[in-house]
């Protein structure tokens, strides 16, 4: 075939190509696309369900007792005919977990920012800080009853302390890398403290403030049920603790269910909200192109 | 086409530079002297470590100069000025904005009025190629066109000076000669002073009306060579005769000082 034929043979392709209606060239079914969008969420649910009937399986076959292990049909019973009980109990949890997270961010971004911009601070605070985080929070909880009583407070310090560094260390991590060049170059601009802030250093940093407050808001579940469990009469650490004392397995399980779906939800929202506020950076790019 | 009658924009005299740590002292540049005339495009040339960068660093008011006088439009430097613009060796780009955003970073960090500058920074962008791009991130864009906006951002408040460190040092070679002719017409439209860091031989020559060759640290002038090459300069000038001999001149003065080892 020669040279000028076979350009011919391209041009008409592609005009044929060109000349298709959009539909028809793109068009993904809408199982495609729903596959696509949640197959990265299948593959560890097939997992669970495995796990979850395997579980079924072996207490069944030896027989086990509900104060030892509690069958997972049993959890998800108890889980419907306790329901009103239970979601009783999560709501003082939800807010300890969603006021005291709140509390920890307000407190933890603006100090990080402040230890970054200032040397003073951070030769005089920082280290301290960093020392501060090997304290055994939980061990500080019934001090703190102590302090502040059986009200909701001792519970909301602890979530904000538990809470509180992971997102101070990051976000000044975050704001200490931005690179000399970029400094250099708001330099070069005469780009006033400010400008350099929010033009460069806080969204250079955004996506380690991000990393912190993903962490945090795990931790902020772990201090909500801390609190409860050493002062309270209600919340699902309350509940954890009474169930447990009368060995109703099934309902500790049932509690346990309810705060994974409470960690779940407030995990991803974060995600969401990272999302689409740092949509530029690496990690989101990769992840939104799937794997 | 020369421009030998235009006045000193940047001036340098008996530059020094030492970095000081707290173990050893690193004598960076030493005696360092020449003027830049307005109009002029000059080449600082060396060998890593020669202190070239330095020397931009310098001039921009990023680094202090440890003594000496370096003066650009008369006046001394003691910091950032508003007629410069500069290019980095990497493009340093603003992934959370936009290409044109990223130009008009300039514009807000000077607190220019924007409104004024932004009919620029989009022909700018158009005259490099970018005209589809004005809305892409930086992410979306290659090694060259990203370099291609930071050079935008560097020219687009309009300043009388361009300091270009190394720019298009990361660069592959086929890009890179696109870069070079680039370059060259938007020097020779806009006809700004233009102080280019480099440490390629054919970059400074094709480039230049005036390569100057630093020697290893110490950095000091080893060459101050006058380029004599019409332009605007196509890319087979680096085939003559008259180019070449620039270039064997600028290696002979590298290998007289064993920068290079020739066989």
């Amino acid at each position: 075939m020669s040279n000028s034929t076979n350009s011919s043979d391209k041009s008409t392709m592609i005009k044929k190509l060109s000349e298709l209606p959009r539909d028809e060239v793109y068009e993904i079914s809408f199982f495609q696309k729903f596959w696509a969008r949640t197959q990265g969420f299948f593959y560890p649910f097939f997992t669970l369900v495995l796990l979850v009937g395997l579980t079924e399986a072996i207490v069944r076959i030896f027989e086990i007792r509900n104060f030892i292990l509690p069958a997972p049909s049993k959890v998800f019973e108890t889980l419907i005919s306790s329901w009103s009980y239970l979601w009783l109990n999560a709501q003082p949890t939800i807010f300890i977990i969603i006021v005291g997270f709140t509390l920890s961010l307000c407190t933890a971004v603006p100090i990080g920012i402040l230890i970054a911009s200032s040397k003073v601070m951070e030769k005089f605070v920082y280290p301290l800080l960093v020392t501060a985080q090997t304290i055994p929070k939980i061990a500080l909880a019934p001090m703190l009853v102590i302090w502040f009583g059986f009200s909701s407070t001792p519970k909301l310090v602890i979530t904000v302390l538990i809470s509180f560094f992971p997102m101070v260390i990051n976000t000044v991590a975050g704001l200490q890398a931005v690179p000399q060049e970029m400094l250099d170059l708001a330099k070069s601009s005469r780009a006033s403290k400010w400008t350099t802030f929010r033009k460069i250093r806080w969204p250079f940093a955004l996506p380690n403030v991000f990393a912190g407050l993903k962490i945090a808001i795990t931790l902020a579940v772990i201090g909500a049920i801390v609190g409860e469990y050493v002062g309270g009469d209600k919340g699902l650490g309350f509940v954890l603790i009474i169930a447990a004392g009368r060995l109703e397995m099934d309902l500790v399980f049932a509690a346990v269910v309810i705060l994974v779906a409470i960690g779940m939800t407030s995990f991803y929202t974060l995600s969401f909200i990272e999302r689409i506020t740092i949509p530029w950076h690496e990690s989101i790019r990769k992840d939104s192109r799937g794997r | 086409m020369s421009n030998t009658n235009g006045q000193a924009m940047i001036s340098i005299s008996h530059l020094e530079k030492v970095y000081e740590t707290l173990t050893s002292s690193v004598h960076a540049i030493s005696e360092v002297s020449f003027d830049v005339k307005e109009g002029e495009f000059v080449s600082v040339l060396g060998p890593s470590g020669c202190g070239k960068s330095t020397l931009m660093m310098i001039a921009a008011g990023l680094r202090k100069k440890t003594s000496g006088v370096i003066k650009v439009n008369g006046r001394d430097v003691d910091g950032p000025m508003d007629d410069i613009g500069v290019v980095f060796q990497r493009d340093v780009l603003l992934d959370w904005a936009n290409v044109l955003d990223n130009v008009m970073f300039q514009i807000q960090a000077r607190k220019l009025p924007v409104q004024d500058y932004l009919p620029n920074a989009k022909r700018l962008l158009d005259s490099v190629g970018l005209a589809d791009f004005h809305k892409a991130k930086p992410y979306e864009l290659s090694g060259g066109m990203r370099q291609r906006v930071s050079i935008c951002r560097a020219l687009v408040h309009n300043p009388q000076l361009l300091l270009m460190d190394e720019p298009f040092g990361a660069l592959d070679a086929l890009t890179r000669e696109q870069m070079m002719l680039d370059l060259q017409t938007v020097w020779l439209e806009s006809k700004k002073t233009v102080l280019f860091i480099t440490h390629s031989i054919q970059e400074a020559v094709f480039l230049s009306d005036r390569v100057i060759v630093m020697s290893p640290r110490p950095g000091t002038i080893d060459l101050d060579l006058r380029i004599d090459l019409p332009r605007p300069r196509s890319l087979h000038i680096m085939e003559t005769p008259e180019f070449n001999a620039y270039m064997r001149e600028i290696r002979e003065t590298f290998e007289a000082r064993g920068v290079i080892a020739n066989v």
